[in-house]
């Protein structure tokens, strides 16, 4: 007995040390990036996000970012679906996140159910993972990063009397998460963790107040807020915190530029009137969408700010001048007034990402415009490939899109939710001329994107505020 | 008095004669310049839907040239930038709800200046299409500013009257100019007019008084194709007698390979037009009219949707009619006596290719009015602060920090629009789905058989 607690114990041990998941890396230029998921994924605003992320924080490292989510998947699912739907578009990186749908519903409703049952559900997600596991080591080209399903909220306090709570879920999702990870560990992949953190937020935040969630509603989908908090909790996991947008700092006294990171600052002069220079970063802010989204992600995405460090963390764009005289001072950039701040604040640093009236985040928000629109196209051809892998698969009809599929879509719309929500869009998607226009179209603005993301030389003034 | 009458009668005849246009032939590109009524896009587009189904190989192309809130002054602004730019050959010219005005209407200095205002910059724009002659202009006017509908809310007394006489000078300028016109006022008020008497709420705007709903858009279209001088042309229209059989007539379509006896009866038949799909589900943002909600107060299937299939000699009974081995539906030996329309069927594989080119509109004129509101902005926000086309940072800036009027309203669509790229993303979208359209919309060859039940 005592011989095989130690045995133990030095494997436990052992693991610890020589089997490890990757740790995430940045993106790098050229990179194809496919998550592949369910419906989550399928809304697609967190690796919109990401990518939106990689525009503007790597403006000359062209990556492409592309949403293989399909609602109501497991992992046998996407294993099915695997060659056809994400090797046909020659990715570099593979993210997989399952265990939302995998972990299960009905299961839940009267009880928690016992670990028998439990066993059973993880081990047929486990069975359609293994079949992906294996195809995965024969991609040795191929990044492989696992990633753990966003939380299924228990704890989200409502008033809906008769509402069923499914607890237990949680726990399923935690050991789905557990071979997930032991898989990125034994195959040294990447292991990219956003259940546990994000059940941490949660919990956090409902002690304060217990109607707060990253979901929504219904539990299960994340809205802007969650999306947003999963884009932060991959971000970071790649290391970003490393990369700011620019930090900069400057003593006024010596005229000294004492850092520049991310950035050139020149021409630097100091007079009794105030402090001048060029700058040019080679980042640009990360702009928070501050709009109201529509459904399925309804709510506003700066409403993550709360309660994630993302401004913080990941997107800092410093300035900070030291050694001026105490007052008031109004910092100009490009000669357009940005904010007026003390001598006290400007020491510690300002962050001008956080700001929406400076130009460099101008220049930023018509990416993110232009980057919600590509997504519009990109929603539409995820309607059409889910018909195809959730409901004409099954029939040998996928990819058929003839007059008698139309017809019976048409049919099936009338009973089935989920199929209507899906078949305004194929009535045009149906026709490849058309799904071939939406990818041209994505493919022009990601481009023009690519092209207007570069960062531009601003002038910045810094005047004291009693002096014109 | 009787000569009054009869000289009244003449001049009614003669302008008939006057102002009656051709149909649309392969070629013409005809733009509507209007306001927000035509800015909404869907009557153009219904148009057009005619145009595509009901003449398949002739290839024409509409466009919305609508900006909301505009008077004929700001159309004749927006001339050579909107009609010029699209190079079209037909440009039909429609004004009058905002130039009569909305506040003071019942005040008859108020009233007699805005008649007096669009009078006169309506010259300024027919000077330029005198100038044009590249350019046929047809005048249409606008549809009726509906004062009489019960419905909460305000109305702006008089209004209608001013529009009337807005009506009069344009239809006057087109017989002097020798210029088609559309007369959708008059011809829309009388639906009013006769429909309020059985229902004092009924108007065929749907509601608000001012935008018609899906449904007038629809009568929109109608009466122009009316104008047209296509009213009662059929889709197809063939008749057959059993007992001879022998095909009586066949009109638009083409019959083949008959096989008929009194008990049933089958053939090929092959038309050369489309049934115009009707769309009874959408309608415009604030306006719950539907299209197919028109059709019982105008006779709009009568006019322009007569697929018909008659069959005389069958004995009497109930009969099947299948189309391409489908089952369309079970009538009676004396239904096909009478004739059956089959454009009114939903379940006909014709109707079906129809709705699937409807579809393909549709989503076509939702990129169109994109565009439109990127113009919007352009005309009716940039134009005076000297920012015409400018489309700069500076100028999206100045935009976006407005706090009152429509802009802020067009700010989601103009953030991306104001780039070129985007907005030839939108012009090739509509590029290959006219193409698209013009692809699928042939008629096909369908089996027809009618089988005793």
């Amino acid at each position: 007995m005592k011989v095989k607690l130690t045995s133990i114990t030095a494997a436990i041990v052992l693991c610890g040390f020589i089997s490890q998941a990757q740790n995430n890396k940045p993106f790098i230029n050229g990179d194809r990036v496919t998550f592949v998921g369910n419906s989550i994924t399928e809304a697609g605003s967190y690796l919109s996000n990401i990518w939106l992320y990689y525009m503007t924080r790597f403006p000359d490292q062209k990556i492409e970012i592309i949403n293989k989510g399909i609602g109501g998947n497991v992992s046998s699912q996407m294993n099915k679906r695997f060659e056809r739907d994400v090797m046909s578009v020659k990715p570099t990186v593979v993210v997989l996140t399952f265990g939302m749908n995998d972990s299960k519903y009905f299961e839940y409703l009267d009880k928690i159910p016992d670990q028998n049952v439990v066993s059973a559900i993880v081990k047929e997600s486990k069975d359609g993972y293994d079949q992906l596991e294996s195809k995965f080591q024969k991609l040795p080209n191929v990044r492989k990063i696992l990633m753990s399903s966003s939380p299924y909220d228990e704890t989200l306090k409502k008033d809906e009397p008769g509402e069923k709570v499914l607890f237990g879920k949680t726990e399923t999702m935690r050991q789905i998460a557990n071979f997930q990870k032991q898989s990125a560990v034994q195959n040294n992949w990447i292991y990219v963790d956003l259940l546990e953190p994000m059940l941490k937020i949660q919990q956090k935040e409902q002690e304060k107040d217990p109607k707060f969630t990253l979901t929504s509603n219904d539990r299960v989908h994340p809205e802007e807020e969650g999306h947003f908090a999963m884009s932060y909790l991959f971000l970071k996991s790649q290391g970003l915190e490393k990369f700011p947008v620019a930090d900069v700092e400057i003593n006024h006294k010596t005229q000294k530029v004492i850092k520049q990171e991310n950035c050139f600052i020149t021409d630097l002069r100091s007079t009794t009137k105030g402090l001048y220079f060029s700058y040019l970063a080679k980042s640009l802010p990360f702009p928070v969408d501050t709009n109201q989204n529509k459904w399925p992600n309804a709510t506003k995405q700066s409403r993550a700010l709360k309660v994630i460090p993302f401004n913080e963390e990941l997107n800092r764009e410093i300035l900070k001048i030291t050694a001026l005289e105490k007052g008031e001072y109004s910092l100009f950039i490009d000669d357009v007034k940005i904010g007026q701040f003390s001598a006290e604040e400007m020491a510690k640093g300002i962050n001008m990402a956080e700001i929406p009236s400076t130009p460099q985040y101008h220049q930023a928000y018509s990416l993110l415009s232009l980057n919600k629109l590509r997504k519009e196209y990109e929603d539409k051809l995820r309607e059409y490939y889910w018909l195809q892998f959730s409901c004409l698969d099954d029939k040998g009809l996928a990819f058929d899109d003839s007059e008698q599929t139309f017809d019976l879509l048409t049919k099936l719309s009338k009973t089935d939710w989920a199929v209507s929500s899906k078949i305004e869009s194929y009535n045009y998607t149906r026709f490849p001329e058309i799904r071939k226009l939406w990818e041209d179209d994505m493919e022009a603005l990601v481009d023009k994107i690519y092209q207007i993301n570069k960062p531009q030389v601003h002038s910045v003034k810094v005047q004291p505020i009693n002096q014109k | 008095m009787r000569k009054i009458l009869i000289t009244i009668f003449c001049l009614s005849q003669c302008f008939n004669l006057f102002g009656q246009i051709k149909p649309f032939k392969a070629g013409d590109k005809v733009m509507f310049l209007g306001n927000s009524i035509t800015h909404a896009g869907f009557y153009e587009s219904y148009l057009w839907l005619y145009y595509m189904t009901r003449f398949p190989n002739e290839k024409i192309a509409i466009y919305n040239g609508g900006s909301g809130g505009d008077d004929v002054g700001q159309m004749n602004d927006r001339f050579e930038d909107d009609a010029l730019r699209v190079r079209a050959n037909i440009v039909v010219l429609t004004f009058g709800m905002n130039d009569s005005g909305y506040f003071g209407t019942d005040n008859p200095e108020i009233a007699q200046k805005s008649i007096d205002k669009s009078y006169n910059r309506f010259q300024m724009i027919q000077q330029k299409f005198k100038n044009h002659p590249e350019i046929t202009p047809i005048m249409m006017t606008s549809s009726p500013y509906d004062e009489t509908q019960v419905e909460e809310g305000t109305v702006f007394k008089n209004k209608w009257n001013i529009m009337d006489q807005i009506a009069t000078f344009q239809k006057k300028a087109a017989i002097d100019n020798g210029w088609g016109v559309v007369d959708l006022f008059k011809q829309m008020s009388d639906v009013n007019f006769k429909q309020q008497k059985i229902d004092s709420t009924y108007s065929i705007l749907g509601t608000g008084r001012v935008h018609p709903g899906t449904g007038g858009h629809l009568v929109m279209a109608a009466l122009f194709l009316k104008n047209q001088g296509l009213a009662n042309k059929p889709v197809a229209k063939v008749s057959i007698d059993v007992k001879k059989n022998k095909v009586i007539s066949s009109e638009n379509a083409k019959i083949s390979v008959l096989k008929a006896s009194t008990n049933g009866l089958a053939f090929d038949y092959l038309a050369n037009s489309l049934p115009f799909p009707i769309d009874s589900v959408s309608v415009d943002w604030g306006n719950k009219q539907t299209q197919a909600s028109v059709l019982d107060v105008f006779p709009f299937t009568q006019d322009f949707n007569q697929e018909l299939l008659q069959v005389k000699g069958l004995k009497d009974g109930k009969y099947s009619l299948k189309i391409d081995n489908k089952l369309i539906g079970t009538f009676s030996a004396l239904d096909f006596n009478k004739g059956i329309n089959l454009a009114i069927l939903g379940n006909t594989p014709q109707y079906q290719q129809a709705k699937a080119i409807m579809k393909l509109n549709d989503l076509r004129a939702k990129h169109e009015f994109k565009l439109r509101e990127y113009y919007w902005v352009q005309y009716n926000y940039f134009r005076e602060k000297g920012l015409l086309f400018d489309d700069s940072q500076r100028a999206y800036n100045i935009a976006k920090s407005e706090k009152g009027g429509f802009v802020g309203s067009k700010m989601g669509v103009y953030e991306t629009a104001r780039f070129p790229e985007v907005r030839k993303i939108y012009e090739r979208d509509m590029d290959v789905l006219v193409s698209k359209i013009y692809q699928i919309n042939k008629p096909l060859n369908r089996k027809v058989e009618i089988l005793p039940n």
